[in-house]
C-alpha cells in the first residue's frame, strides 16, 4: 500500500508549477518544498512580474500556481482568474496563496476567488509543507460527485449553460438532499440572464442547508444587483451571522442596512473597524468606502449621537483611501458637516497645494468663509475663477461670499449669470442663494 | 438578528522585530524596515536594511505585538521587559542583499541563546492561525458528504 508521500507524489509529479512572487526567500522555500513531495526540478517556472504570471498562465498548462497575496503592490487575486479562465474545471488544479495578511476576512474573500490554501507568512518548512501536502492530498482523492460538481462549474465558466443545466438537474436527481446541484443550477439561470428564477433555485437550495455559504453569498449579491435591498438585507443577516465576512461585500452591507434603516449595523461595523489595529491591504479600498458611506449616513440618520464616532470613522476612512480619492473627499465633508474645520484643514494641508482637486479647493473655500470671512473667500474664489479653476461649490462661495460683504445687485446678477451658464442643473440652487 | 460585523474577522496576528547588533553596537528599531520570511527551529530568516549587520554579528532580536508597538527608549541588554514577546541572541549565519533593493538584505539568523520553549509557543501562535484559517476554508468550501 502506497504511503500519503508516495501518494502525493504520483498525483504531483508531471504537474507544472509557477511560482510568482518578488521575495527570493519565498522563492527558494516553496520551491524546495514542492520538490520534497515530488514535483521535477524541471517544471518549475518563477516571476516577480504580474503581467509575465498571466502571459505564463494563459500559454502554459501550469497545474500548481503558488503566489503571494501581493505583488508589485497589486492583490493577485487577477492571477487566479486567470488560471481558472485557462483550467475552468477545478479538479486536479490548484491555486496557493502566501499572505502576510491572515485575518479571517482575508480568507473570505480568498475562499470566494476559489483559493485552494491561504497560506500565512512567516510560517515555517514543516508547517507550510504540511499545509500544501494536505490540500494536495484532497484533491487526488477527490469523490466522484465533487469531480461531478467541478466539471458542471467548468462548463458554467465556459458558457456552455445548455449541456451544464442538463448535468446540475441531474446532480439534483442524483443527490436530492445536497443543497449544491441547487447552486449549479441556479448559477446557470443567473449567467443566462434568469434573476428570478436563478433565486427560487437558490432558495430551494437553501432548504438543504440554511447556512450554505455559497447560496447566501449568491442570493445576497443578486437581490443587490437588482436593487432588492431590503431582501438583500435579510440574507446578509445570516451570511454574516453564520460565517466571516468578506470585505468586499461590506460597501453593500452598509447600503442593505441604509436601505432598510438599521443604522445600529452602521454603528456596530464602525465601532468594530475603528478598534481594529489592522493595515487591511488590498481590502483597504472597499471598507474605507463602506466607512466613508456609513459616517454620511451616521451623520444624517442616526437617532442617537454618534459625532465621536462619525470622527473616528472619516479618520479611520482617510487613513486607508488615497489622498485626494473620492473616499478621502467624502470623509472630509463628514468632518466638514460636523463643524470640524481645523481637522479637515490639517489634511488639506497635507496635499501640495498645486495638485489639489477641485472638490477640495472647494471644501478649503468654504472653510476661508468661516474662519477668515467672506471678503477673504470672495477674493479667493474670484482668483480662483480667474484661473478657469471652477467647481459649483467654488460659485457657492463666491455668490453668498458676494452678498454677505454688499457687492451690488448688478454685479451678483452677472456671477450668477456665469455660474448658471457652466451649470445650469444648479441654476435654482444658485438662484436661491442670491434671492435669499 | 441584524449584520454581523465581529472584529475577530479582522484582527490578526501580527509581531514587530526589532534587533540591536551587538557587534556593531548598531541598533536597528524602525521595525517597519525589518520584514520575517520564514521561522526556523532555531532561527529566523528576515529582510533587513542592508548596513546593519553582516555575516558572523551576533545580533539581539525583540519581538513586540502589533504593528505600531510601543518600543522601549532603551532597549534592555538582557531582552526583557514590559511588551517584549519574545527575545534571542543569534549569530547571522547568511547575507544575501536583495537584487531589486540593495538598501535591504535577506539574512538567516541561527539562534545562540534563546528559549527553546518560548519560541516554539511563539510559532505556535502562527501555526493556530493557519490551522484557523484552514478550517475556515474547509468550511466553506463545496463539501459532498
Amino acid at each position: 500500500m502506497k504511503t500519503r508521500a508516495e501518494n502525493i507524489k504520483t498525483y504531483i509529479q508531471n504537474m507544472s508549477v509557477l511560482l510568482v512572487t518578488e521575495s527570493s526567500t519565498d522563492r527558494t522555500a516553496w520551491k524546495k518544498l514542492f520538490i520534497e513531495l515530488g514535483v521535477p526540478v524541471g517544471n518549475f517556472q518563477n516571476t516577480s512580474s504580474f503581467d509575465e504570471a498571466i502571459s505564463i498562465i494563459s500559454n502554459n498548462n501550469i497545474g500548481i500556481v503558488v503566489s503571494s497575496y501581493i505583488v508589485a503592490q497589486m492583490a493577485t487575486f487577477p492571477l487566479v482568474q486567470a488560471h481558472i479562465e485557462k483550467c475552468p474545471d477545478r479538479s486536479d488544479y490548484f491555486f496557493f496563496m502566501v499572505s502576510e495578511k491572515n485575518s479571517l476576512a482575508v480568507a473570505a474573500e480568498s475562499v470566494e476567488y476559489e483559493i485552494d490554501g491561504l497560506l500565512i507568512k512567516p510560517y515555517n518548512q514543516l508547517d507550510l509543507t504540511e499545509a500544501v501536502a494536505d490540500a494536495l492530498l484532497d484533491g487526488s482523492n477527490l469523490s466522484k460527485d465533487i469531480r461531478q460538481y467541478n466539471e458542471i462549474l467548468g462548463e458554467i465558466r465556459s458558457n456552455n449553460i445548455e449541456q451544464a443545466e442538463a448535468k446540475a438537474e441531474k446532480y439534483i436527481l442524483n443527490k436530492p438532499q445536497s443543497p449544491n446541484g441547487y447552486y449549479l443550477r441556479g448559477l446557470t439561470k443567473k449567467t443566462a440572464g434568469d434573476l428570478e428564477e436563478a433565486l427560487g433555485i437558490w432558495k430551494m437550495g437553501l432548504n438543504k442547508d440554511k447556512k450554505h455559504h455559497k447560496l447566501l453569498c449568491n442570493i445576497f449579491d443578486t437581490y443587490t444587483e437588482i436593487g432588492d435591498y431590503k431582501n438583500s438585507y435579510k440574507y446578509a443577516e445570516v451570511l454574516t451571522t453564520e460565517h466571516p465576512v468578506n470585505p468586499m461585500r461590506i460597501p453593500n452591507f452598509i447600503r442593505a442596512s441604509l436601505a432598510s434603516e438599521n443604522y445600529h449595523n452602521l454603528i456596530q461595523f464602525c465601532e468594530t473597524i475603528t478598534s481594529v489595529e489592522a493595515d487591511f491591504a488590498a481590502i483597504n479600498k472597499p471598507i474605507a468606502a463602506a466607512l466613508a458611506l456609513a459616517g454620511k449616513s451616521l451623520l444624517y440618520n442616526a437617532d442617537q449621537d454618534c459625532r465621536d464616532l462619525i470622527i473616528k470613522t472619516s479618520r479611520k476612512a482617510i487613513s486607508l483611501s488615497e489622498q485626494q480619492s473620492r473616499i478621502f473627499v467624502a470623509s472630509l465633508q463628514n468632518l466638514f458637516n460636523l463643524g470640524k474645520y481645523e481637522i479637515v484643514e490639517d489634511y488639506i494641508n497635507q496635499v501640495p497645494s498645486d495638485e489639489l482637486n477641485l472638490e477640495l479647493v472647494g471644501l478649503e473655500l468654504q472653510i476661508i468663509k468661516l474662519s477668515a470671512g467672506a471678503d477673504k473667500a470672495f477674493v479667493k474664489a474670484q482668483n480662483l475663477i480667474k484661473l478657469n479653476k471652477v467647481s459649483p461649490d467654488i460659485y457657492k462661495v463666491l455668490l453668498e461670499s458676494a452678498k454677505e460683504i454688499g457687492k451690488s445687485s448688478s454685479q451678483i446678477q452677472d456671477m450668477l449669470y456665469d455660474g448658471v451658464k457652466l451649470y445650469p442643473d444648479l441654476k435654482g440652487e444658485l438662484e436661491t442663494i442670491v434671492l435669499s | 438578528m441584524g449584520i454581523t460585523f465581529r472584529r475577530s474577522d479582522f484582527e490578526q496576528v501580527y509581531f514587530s522585530f526589532i534587533f540591536v547588533n551587538q557587534t556593531s553596537g548598531i541598533e536597528c528599531k524602525n521595525y517597519k524596515k525589518i520584514k520575517v520570511e520564514e521561522f526556523l527551529d532555531d532561527g529566523i530568516i528576515m529582510v533587513v536594511p542592508t548596513n546593519s549587520c553582516n555575516v558572523r554579528h551576533n545580533l539581539m532580536v525583540l519581538v513586540f505585538k502589533g504593528s505600531k508597538p510601543r518600543l522601549p527608549k532603551i532597549i534592555p541588554a538582557e531582552g526583557r521587559g514590559k511588551g517584549i514577546r519574545f527575545s534571542a541572541i543569534g549569530k547571522v549565519e547568511n547575507k544575501e542583499i536583495n537584487e531589486k533593493d540593495t538598501t535591504l538584505s535577506s539574512i538567516k539568523l541561527k539562534f545562540v541563546q534563546f528559549d527553546k520553549f518560548g519560541w516554539q509557543d511563539f510559532v505556535d501562535i502562527y501555526r493556530e492561525k493557519q490551522e484557523e484559517i484552514t478550517s475556515t476554508f474547509i468550511k466553506l468550501k463545496i463539501n459532498e458528504d
